[in-house]
């Protein structure tokens, strides 16, 4: 909770901070005109006002009207933006671990191989790449080249709209995780207890199987609160990209628009979701973790 | 008698960096049936690697040739789906580390039961009455819940008995124990050897003992093998290989071991006259309580007294021993009299100055008079610095205002004083031996030029031969600076060596304290006795005798 109010309260003075103002127009309008504006959205109060004002209406769920978006609120804004960004957030994060998992299991069990060094090499481009270059080259290579996919628009949340925002979103995390999964499986692969298991005679499979698996996902789901924070900034540029209709393309207008509360609003809300996601990760690692779980 | 084990020419080589490492070189010896064969060596030598490469477990850039016929089975070159019909069914292993070598993220119910899983057709009910059977028969309390708890909630011992549970389920005909009580206090070392000789007896088992104590092997092998280097140094039975070794290096081994472990050495250090007793460090009372996590939301406190009413003192120029079991709270007491440790209640007293009531620059006054080398050299250097920044961190933080060339010549000198050149300097700790990393350690102690230098285990995770070393170079720095030391450690025979006297602790108490050789040869209370003659010492008739009294007892 502490969190998420200085979370709301930075937001809301970095907003505040950036200079001109929701009613910049490039004809500025008549001076009657802007102050009753101003004060139908509350905009002539003192500064500590506004956030005290602001943070009580949050607190009954109400994230006040949208400044652009005439006859909108901001809740119903981001409860129409929302499923689209989730949809593309899970399938992304699923793709992401999957794949991620499977390609660096693969790897640590042909440590310094061809194929290992293979793998490594993408991973580090996948990382190193950011997503904004990412999208814009699978469009052309999937889309204009083989006219594979469409280059964008989300036509319903058809399938073959979202292979390319999907899998651009999910390429860096993919890459990230198939690292940490290595990494990790290496190390436990030389752990001790590896040995004890070889020595009983357990064939490769149940090794891998009852002793590896477990304690080599442990970093990878503590990892999960990072990534999908990491697939939300991502979504916000992927979204612009693709011309998606959500959360974070609502959120890249509301920046330019000067939308105070859409952007706060969008920014509350996904701190929320953070800070949830993060509850659940840390949950999820009690359960794979026995000793966490003694010591609760 | 038909030979169990028979090797032939085992060789086992490593590739390391382009350069290939010879491990074992020639290895032939032979194991009968229901024999205990000890295999002899300080790191290094190859002993542990001879036994790896038979199970074929040796690191993916080792190799073995030659021959080692189990039950007339190749076992070199076996391929790993035949290997695993034999291992842990026909040969089985329990490790030196019994921490890291069961998993932790597994119960340990279901780690034994994969290996009857895999190696016998028994049912799931079947398999669970076997595995508590068999962890109830090492002396496992509470066989059922163990079953389903977890390594980590298990003391060391407790965790070596399960390995040892786990290795007998499939009743094998040879096991192979590497180091198996090199991580354990010495009461707890007695008990686990005396079971694994009482299950070879009950389970009609050939082992396999490895380990650099002469003293384990004096107390339970049969047959012995010498090992420096890779290549064999000699081998016979056990009594003409201690009562009349053939090999120099045999003969050094033993003369090193007898050194600190039998009565009729003679004294390091001149007693002291008892009229000069000033005392630097005087505890009175001092208590130190841990508040444990909580079981349950709403419980009451746990709370565990490593350190219960201690009063000590400890005089200028002596060297003061602590000696306890792990558990029994003498690195507590260290850490308090360094004040990284805050009393309950109590008091110590450090130089004359009471701990609780100075300020912290006060306090780094009284640290400059008193130093600590801890036990694992490697994680208490700094693998980011080299030998001089360490050695350098003590002098900028005492002693700020001293110019580069006095602290140049002042870090040559402690380097040269522990017995290293200073061609040392720009390496890092990773480059260094155990012993080295060590006298690195000691040099950064003495650089302030304390007054009272603080050994907690100092010498506790090197070789025997290290060991011996590192003692005679304390021995000589306390000698040549009039240092008075605190000796902390769980191995008797070090403190015998070169303590005045003793405080023998057991669960946050003082049990006895006295002169050493008071205590050692009078032991007033039974749980010093014990202590000491769980001590195995390198001498099988008196091991023996001591055996028989222990099986007799109970």
């Amino acid at each position: 909770m502490p969190t998420l109010l200085i979370l709301i309260c930075l937001a809301f003075f970095l907003v505040k901070a950036a200079p001109g103002g929701p009613f910049d127009f490039e004809r500025s309008l008549p001076e009657e005109v802007e102050a009753n504006l101003r004060a139908a959205y509350n905009l002539d109060d003192p500064v500590y006002l506004q956030l005290a004002k602001y943070i009580g209406n949050l607190l009954q769920g109400d994230f006040g009207p949208s400044f652009q978006y005439r006859d909108y609120t901001v809740t119903e804004l981001i409860s129409t933006g929302f499923p689209v960004s989730l949809r593309l957030g899970v399938a992304a994060i699923l793709l992401a671990l999957f794949f991620g998992s499977l390609i660096g299991s693969v790897a640590a069990l042909n440590q310094n191989s061809k194929l290992d060094y293979g793998v490594m090499f993408f991973g580090m481009i996948g990382i190193s790449i950011p997503n904004f270059v990412m999208a814009p080259l699978l469009v052309l290579f999937f889309s204009i080249g083989l006219k594979a996919l469409p280059a964008g628009g989300y036509n319903g949340g058809d399938f073959y709209h979202m292979i390319l925002p999907v899998v651009s979103l999910a390429l860096p995390q993919m890459a990230y995780i198939a690292r940490l999964t290595r990494g990790s499986m290496i190390e436990v692969l030389s752990s001790n207890f590896v040995r004890t298991a070889k020595a009983q005679g357990l064939s490769t499979r149940t090794i891998l199987l009852s002793h590896v698996l477990k304690p080599t996902f442990l970093p990878v789901v503590s990892y999960l609160g990072p990534a999908t924070a990491a697939i939300i900034t991502g979504s916000v540029v992927v979204e612009q990209i693709f011309g998606l209709p959500g959360l974070g393309r609502y959120f890249v207008q509301g920046a330019l628009n000067r939308d105070y509360t859409l952007v706060m609003g969008v920014v509350v809300f996904y701190g929320c979701l953070i800070i949830v996601f993060n509850l659940v990760v840390d949950t999820l690692y009690g359960f794979i973790d026995p000793k966490i779980k003694q010591n609760r | 008698m038909t030979d169990l084990l028979a090797t032939k020419k085992l060789n086992v080589k490593f590739r390391s960096r382009g350069e290939i490492i010879h491990a074992v070189k020639d290895l032939s010896f032979k194991l009968s049936d229901d024999e205990v064969l000890g295999i002899v060596g300080e790191s290094g030598s190859g002993k542990s690697q001879t036994v790896l490469s038979i199970m074929g477990l040796l690191e993916t850039n080792g190799s073995a040739t030659g021959s080692c016929l189990f039950a007339d089975k190749e076992l070199i070159g076996l391929p790993s789906g035949e290997l695993n019909n034999v291992r842990g069914n026909e040969i089985a292993m329990i490790f030196q580390d019994p921490m890291s070598s069961l998993n932790p993220y597994i119960t340990i119910g279901k780690q034994m039961s994969g290996v009857l899983k895999r190696h016998t057709r028994m049912g799931n009910k079947e398999i669970k009455e076997r595995c508590i059977e068999m962890l109830d028969s090492v002396g496992i309390g509470k066989p059922q819940e163990r079953f389903d708890g977890y390594s980590f909630e298990l003391s060391g011992g407790m965790r070596q008995r399960v390995m040892i549970a786990s290795a007998l389920l499939t009743n094998p005909k040879l096991l192979i124990a590497d180091e198996p009580t090199t991580a354990l206090d010495v009461t707890v070392q007695e008990k686990i050897l005396d079971l694994i000789l009482a299950v070879k007896e009950r389970f009609k088992m050939s082992v396999i003992m490895i380990t650099h104590d002469l003293g384990v092997v004096a107390r339970t092998c049969d047959q012995v093998l010498v090992m420096k280097n890779g290549e064999l140094q000699e081998s016979g039975n056990t009594e003409a290989i201690f009562y009349s070794p053939k090999a120099d290096y045999t003969k050094e081994l033993l003369k090193k071991s007898k050194e600190i472990n039998l009565k009729e050495q003679q004294k390091y250090t001149e007693t002291q006259d008892p009229s000069i007793k000033n005392s630097l460090v005087k505890s009175t009372n001092a208590k130190v309580n841990f508040v444990l996590p909580k079981k349950a939301l709403f419980s009451a406190e746990n709370i565990l007294t490593a350190v219960n009413e201690i009063s000590m003192e400890t005089h200028e120029g002596e060297v003061l021993g602590i000696v306890g079991e792990s558990g029994s709270g003498k690195s507590t007491l260290a850490k308090t009299i360094l004040g990284l440790q805050k009393l309950s209640s109590g008091q110590v007293e450090v130089f004359g100055e009471r701990l609780s009531e100075i300020n912290k620059k006060e306090l780094k006054e009284i640290r400059k008079k008193m130093q600590v080398v801890f036990q694992d050299p490697f994680s208490s250097l700094n693998p980011r610095m080299t030998v001089f920044e360490i050695l350098k961190e003590p002098l900028d933080s005492f002693f700020p205002s001293m110019t580069k060339e006095s602290a140049q010549k002042d870090i040559e000198d402690g380097l040269m004083e522990v017995g290293l050149t200073p061609e040392y300097l720009g390496r890092y700790p990773h480059e260094l031996s155990g012993g080295q990393c060590q006298r690195v350690a000691i040099a950064r102690a003495l650089m302030p030029k304390p007054q009272l230098l603080i050994c907690d285990e100092a010498v506790s995770a090197l070789d025997a031969s290290i060991r011996g070393e590192i003692i005679d170079l304390l021995l000589r720095i306390k000698a040549e600076k009039k240092l008075t030391m605190i000796f902390i450690a769980h191995d008797l025979a070090v403190v015998r060596k070169i303590c005045d006297r003793v405080i023998v602790m057991q669960s946050g108490k003082i049990v006895e304290q006295g002169p050493t050789e008071k205590v050692f040869f009078e032991p007033e209370k039974e749980y010093t006795a014990n202590l000491l003659s769980a001590v195995p010492v390198p001498d099988p008739k008196m091991e023996r005798e001591k055996y028989i009294k222990r099986v007799q007892a109970k």
